[in-house]
């Protein structure tokens, strides 16, 4: 079972164990182990058990192998590229191995990116509607609005321009007369005076008040 | 000459510089796998591709911790990838009563006695047992374990080779110090 009050114990209990705790922090264990039976156990067993496993002896396979190990690593270390022509990551270079800033760094540029991925992507705003021009137009005072009025009549034209305007030969046309444009000779079905008979003259001349 | 020469002499080009590496680190790397792996050929091979990943990126070495520690860190994470391709575990009932009870009292269990005095040169086996439980410890224990105890890191190191804080590989030995001895007993009964 877990004895929970007894976990921020666990780390000074190895330092006892290995000799290495000092001062306040020893005191403070020993307070623990004399009313905690079951760590004064553990403590125990973390000094002899270590001691025994020390004096296992090292697993050998004998000079042999170790010869030929050397040999087959020196082997494959000669066909291999020299280790100083890798090149190195950049993140490396830059010392972020294990940098605390690795991480947040790496989140800063994904959130940058984002960002301008979004912008790219962005629609250019759309013209202000009718009734925000209107909106804008209430706030003004008057004298900018009699300046606004003064500019506005500018970009009308005045009769004279009206005049000098030339409209095209199809508006005039249109505006005309139906007689007014056969008079003009310009309805393409327009009969001509030549084209008609002598009957068709003296009528045509009898309706107008005579011509012939 | 120091490890630090000899890595700047590799990386200029001197290859015979990494073998004297070699040689100096074959031994307690070889340890400290088989106490992980706890097979020959296995070892043999972990070992050896130990040192052709240490080679390689010899250049990425930063100093930071020695170059045993670094050593251990890559042999450990070799070792890792071969305890996830398959997981291997002793059985208490494959040991003797007889053994376990000499592991037991190794371990202080019996009145306090000496390990030493009893386990000495010429003793009954009791020392593979202990390292046969060691191996039916939880990879991570197994790890601080061998770092500590059989290849003599210190704390501090092992938690750069594990990449842990210094306070969870102490929890992680006394967990695993503390599942031995209770092994040991329930051995016992």
């Amino acid at each position: 079972m877990m004895r929970w009050r007894c976990r921020g114990y666990r780390a000074l209990a190895v330092d006892c164990a290995e000799g290495t705790l000092r001062g306040r922090q020893r005191a403070r264990l020993e307070r623990h182990l004399a009313q905690c039976p079951a760590c004064a156990d553990e403590l125990e067993g973390l000094r002899h058990l270590p001691t025994a496993l020390k004096t296992a002896p090292m697993p050998d396979p004998g000079e042999e192998f170790w010869r030929h190990q050397r040999q087959a690593i020196g082997r494959a270390i000669r066909n291999l590229p020299e280790p100083g022509t890798q090149r190195e990551p950049a993140w490396q270079f830059a010392g972020l191995q294990r940098s605390a800033w690795r991480y947040p760094l790496a989140a800063t540029v994904a959130l940058l990116l984002a960002v301008l991925a979004y912008r790219m992507t962005e629609r250019p705003p759309p013209p202000p509607a009718a009734e925000d021009a209107a909106a804008a137009v209430a706030t003004l005072d008057p004298q900018s609005l009699v300046a606004l009025r003064e500019f506005m009549e500018s970009l009308v034209p005045h009769d004279d321009s009206l005049a000098s305007a030339a409209p095209d030969d199809e508006t005039v046309l249109a505006a005309l007369p139906v007689e007014d444009v056969i008079d003009a000779g310009v309805l393409p079905d327009a009969p001509q005076a030549r084209d008609l008979s002598d009957e068709e003259l003296d009528g045509l001349g009898a309706l107008v008040g005579g011509i012939g | 000459m120091d490890d630090a020469a000899l890595i700047r002499g590799t990386l200029a080009g001197r290859r015979e510089d990494f073998e004297i590496l070699v040689e100096r680190y074959q031994k307690p790397l070889y340890g400290f796998v088989h106490r992980l792996v706890r097979d020959d050929a296995q070892t043999a091979d972990i070992v050896q591709m130990t040192f052709l990943h240490a080679y390689t990126h010899l250049g990425q070495f930063a100093g930071r911790a020695s170059f045993k520690t670094w050593l251990h860190q890559i042999a450990q994470n070799e070792c890792r990838a071969a305890h996830r391709r398959g997981r291997q575990t002793v059985s208490l009932d494959e040991m003797s009563e007889a053994s376990v009870h000499r592991a037991r009292v190794d371990a202080g269990h019996s009145g306090g006695t000496d390990p030493a005095a009893d386990g000495g040169p010429g003793g009954s086996g009791w020392r593979p047992v202990l390292e046969r439980l060691v191996a039916r410890l939880p990879f991570r224990q197994r790890t601080v374990v061998a770092l500590r105890i059989f290849s003599d890191l210190p704390f501090a190191d092992i938690a750069l080779a594990t990449g842990t804080s210094e306070n969870a590989a102490k929890v992680n030995y006394h967990h695993a110090i503390t599942r031995l001895r209770a092994w040991l007993r329930e051995a016992d009964r």
